[in-house]
């Protein structure tokens, strides 16, 4: 089937809808409601089918061993996790009915739902989950490790019941449970095969509300209705159909014209978002990427000079009009960012405002005074110094951020030329040889410090070649001590406490000049709602979407 | 000058005749002439970086501004002014060393012929067989964009053709009396390639030249749409590039560059024919 007869398809389907409405008897309300009554059959039918861009075109739809996003957005749908979570980062359960985490923190119990099965009809027990989790996603999953090094060991004491032991707390842990971050695979079709070329890999087989039923490369991923899924009454739709525009106006069109029905996470430009916005027929949110947290900035050498000297980073951090960036360059789909820690974090407390701010109304004079004081005074004809930025190779709005930035530093008398080269040069520039002076960067927070920001900001992470590490090469005895109490520390009240001086000291020495928290856009027709309904957004399971 | 045959001297009287003759190389010339104009007095009419951010962002043309202001608040006309001395500049550079790369080889190819005419011809057509544009993206790819890898990316790929102009020139002239008589007084190669041949060919190579400046324009305008640019310097296919987003928000963002574009190739041809006239009159009256 070819694209164009499937968007006919959905078409059709639409018309079918719009003539229910038409006669009276609305299927999106009784959908909405969560009703299902009056004959569940005509309800199904009028379920409708999803059309979701996704971008770049996935290569695989193994999540178990990517985190790429768009390959999360696709497999989520089938894999389902043990929790899901709330935009505020709490959990919820999802494949695990409920959870316990014990006093000391070092062991969480996770009661596993019954009666759930996978799409092969084989159910579901805690021994899958163990397996996922122990036996494929600590092994080759890319956050894996990281996730779950520190269990000690997994036992499965009855059918339904998983119980991991920690070797030390690990507070963190708890975010890491999502279908998109730990999907669980049925252990009765990988066991004992090679995992990484399964034949499920590019099939899978989960107990999501979706079931994988085709993928024609290159053209379209379809998922249909899992009649079985454990959730009375969902999924609500018959039928989620995935595919690729590779050009980014052409996206924005289909969208206005209704041929596809959601799509986000960079997959729509910003400017093209705020139009969007103002159309009847679209949605647009800036919610689902609680779970992600991005955070725009400017990485300093700070082993190298200028550089080395606070004030001259506190003096950039002071230029950059935070407000105008996020208002201009991310057309609002932004918020200015105080510092490491992304403000989502409001809600469990580790956030705080309370640190030094550089959003203040004499910004540029506190700024020209700083440069003084550093040794670095205008000289004839107003310049102070010459300094490289190089700019992240990730997009339009990456450019004019460095554009901007470069403007902003004239008006101190810093000349800024502008660098801007391919991913990979850039990668092995600021990661490798550390051979930069400042940088633009992004950086996803995630659903913990531990997993986002301890990699960014401890002396253990300055590891050359590794990427997304600490390359501003920061390092402090006392933030690492707090990072390391912070990590296995089980009091929500002392973590806080640890973050709350972590971000004291950082907002003070400005390794890292924080300028956005980027808020995707995701834009959804009005057709279908409640997709965007946890903490990951568009790589959740869609499992409440309603026509 | 020395013992030689006809020549279409640019000094010669009726050059200017000619030129003028053409009615669209004398409009040519003159839109020509405005858009150097522009680039000249583009620091003294805006003297500030164009890059810098003046006003509020999206404002409409003809408002606080001439020509309004893109996504940052930054000055069209001033990116349109000076981006007409970046355009100007990069095609004239890039037009001047692709001429010599190109002259050279085909005059060389063409004098000597052989082994080295098969040579030179071979790494032509190797030039050649690949896709101009594409090549110049890879190169500046390669070689991380700035005004030098820009310039040497269009001098790659527009060389070949004025080198094979140049050796089909000289191949046809090579073999005149004259030249052969410069042989017998016992000149050196060199002498009888730049002094007696290079001047007999030059009017072709001038107009094709001309014709270049326009296609390096157009070049350096599609690199820098791609963000293939020098980040650092305002060039009208930066503009274009960056106002691409807002085509239907912003208009001039993308318009008024777009139409400086055109109208600088299009006096660029409207001379290079009105030279084709004045210097090759024979095929004027053809």
């Amino acid at each position: 089937m070819s694209t164009k007869e499937n968007r006919t398809e959905t078409a059709r389907l639409d018309e079918r809808r719009s003539f229910l409405i038409k006669t009276g008897i609305a299927g999106g309300v009784y959908a909405s409601a969560g009703l299902l009554p009056l004959g569940s059959v005509s309800y199904a039918k009028s379920g409708g089918t999803l059309s979701m861009l996704i971008q770049p075109e996935v290569p695989t739809l193994a999540s178990y061993m990517s985190t790429s996003m768009p390959v999360g957005q696709a497999a989520s749908k089938v894999y389902d996790g043990l929790l899901e979570y709330n935009f505020d980062l709490s959990p919820r359960p999802c494949l695990a009915e409920s959870y316990s985490i014990s006093k000391d923190g070092k062991t969480i119990t996770f009661k596993i739902r019954k009666g759930v099965t996978f799409h092969d009809g084989k159910p579901l027990t805690a021994e899958d989950a163990r397996y996922s989790i122990m036996e494929v996603l600590a092994q080759i999953h890319p956050r894996g490790k990281g996730n779950f090094s520190l269990i000690s060991s997994a036992e499965v004491p009855d059918s339904h019941t998983l119980v991991l032991k920690l070797s030390s707390p690990s507070p963190s842990m708890i975010m890491a449970f999502s279908g998109y971050e730990s999907p669980i695979l049925p252990k009765h079709l990988f066991a004992g095969t090679d995992i990484k070329n399964h034949p499920n890999a590019n099939a899978p087989i989960g107990t999501g509300p979706f079931k994988f039923t085709e993928w024609k490369r290159g053209q379209f991923i379809r998922l249909d209705k899992n009649e079985n899924y454990w959730s009375a009454g969902e999924p609500k739709i018959d039928r989620i159909v995935i595919s690729t525009i590779p050009d980014s106006s052409t996206r924005s069109a289909v969208l206005e014209k209704g041929e596809a029905h959601i799509a986000g996470f960079g997959a729509v430009p910003y400017n093209d978002a705020a139009r969007l916005a103002k159309l009847p027929s679209l949605e647009v949110t800036r919610q689902g990427y609680e779970m992600f947290s991005p955070i725009g900035e400017l990485d300093f050498n700070t082993r190298v000079k200028p550089f080395d000297d606070k004030r001259v980073r506190q003096a950039i951090s002071y230029a950059i009009d935070r407000k105008f960036i996020a208002e201009n360059v991310w057309f609002g789909f932004a918020r200015p960012a105080t510092g490491p820690i992304s403000s989502n974090f409001k809600a469990s407390g580790l956030y705080t405002d309370q640190v030094k701010r550089y959003d203040v109304p004499d910004a540029m004079q506190r700024a020209e005074k700083l440069l003084d004081q550093a040794g670095y005074p205008k000289k004839a004809g107003g310049q102070r110094m010459e300094i490289t930025l190089d700019v992240t190779p990730y997009g339009e709005e990456w450019q004019r951020f460095g554009e901007y930035v470069a403007q902003r530093l004239a008006t101190l008398g810093i000349k800024a030329t502008i660098r801007y080269e391919d991913v990979a040069t850039w990668l092995k520039r600021t990661y490798t040889d550390f051979d930069f002076q400042v940088t633009a960067n992004w950086l996803n927070t995630f659903a913990d410090p531990v997993l986002g920001v301890h990699r960014l900001y401890h002396s253990e992470e300055i590891i050359p070649g590794t990427v997304f590490k600490n390359a501003a090469r920061w390092s402090s005895p006392r933030t690492d001590q707090l990072m390391n109490l912070a990590k296995v520390e089980p009091d929500p009240k002392k973590r806080a406490a640890y973050y709350h001086e972590f971000q004291k000291i950082l907002t003070e020495e400005v390794p890292v000049a924080w300028c956005v928290e980027i808020l995707f856009p995701t834009v959804t027709s009005r057709k279908f709602k409640k997709s965007i309904d946890s903490a990951v957004g568009l790589a959740g399971n869609f499992r409440s979407t309603v026509s | 000058m020395s013992a030689s045959a006809p020549t279409n001297s640019l000094s010669s009287p009726t050059f200017r005749n000619l030129f003028f003759r053409n009615k669209g190389a004398s409009v040519g010339l003159v839109i020509f002439l405005a858009i150097v104009f522009l680039a000249v007095t583009a620091p003294i009419l805006f003297p500030f970086d164009p890059f810098s951010n003046v006003g509020d962002p999206f404002e409409k043309p003809f408002s606080a501004f001439l020509l309004g202001t893109d996504q940052l608040g930054r000055d069209v006309a001033a990116g349109l002014a000076h981006g007409a001395s970046t355009s100007l500049l990069l095609a004239l550079l890039a037009t001047l060393v692709s001429l010599f790369v190109g002259t050279m080889i085909g005059c060389l190819s063409g004098y000597y012929g052989g082994w080295v005419d098969q040579l030179l011809m071979r790494i032509t057509e190797f030039f050649q067989t690949i896709p101009s544009f594409v090549f110049a993206i890879v190169l500046v790819a390669i070689m991380q964009p700035s005004i030098e890898s820009i310039v040497i990316a269009i001098a790659v790929v527009t060389w070949p053709p004025i080198a094979r102009l140049v050796r089909g020139e000289m191949l046809a002239i090579r073999r005149r009396e004259f030249v052969e008589a410069c042989i017998c007084l016992g000149m050196r190669d060199a002498q009888i390639i730049f002094r007696e041949i290079l001047p007999n060919i030059l009017s072709p190579i001038i107009v094709t030249g001309s014709l270049m400046v326009a296609t390096a324009i157009l070049i350096e305008s599609a690199l820098a749409f791609l963000g293939l640019g020098d980040p650092n310097i305002m060039s009208w296919g930066f503009m274009i590039g960056a106002g691409r987003s807002f085509l239907r928000d912003a208009w001039w963002l993308c318009a008024i560059p777009g139409l400086a574009i055109l109208l600088t190739v299009l006096s660029i041809n409207l001379i290079g024919e009105g030279l084709n006239d004045a210097l090759n009159p024979r095929l004027r009256k053809m």
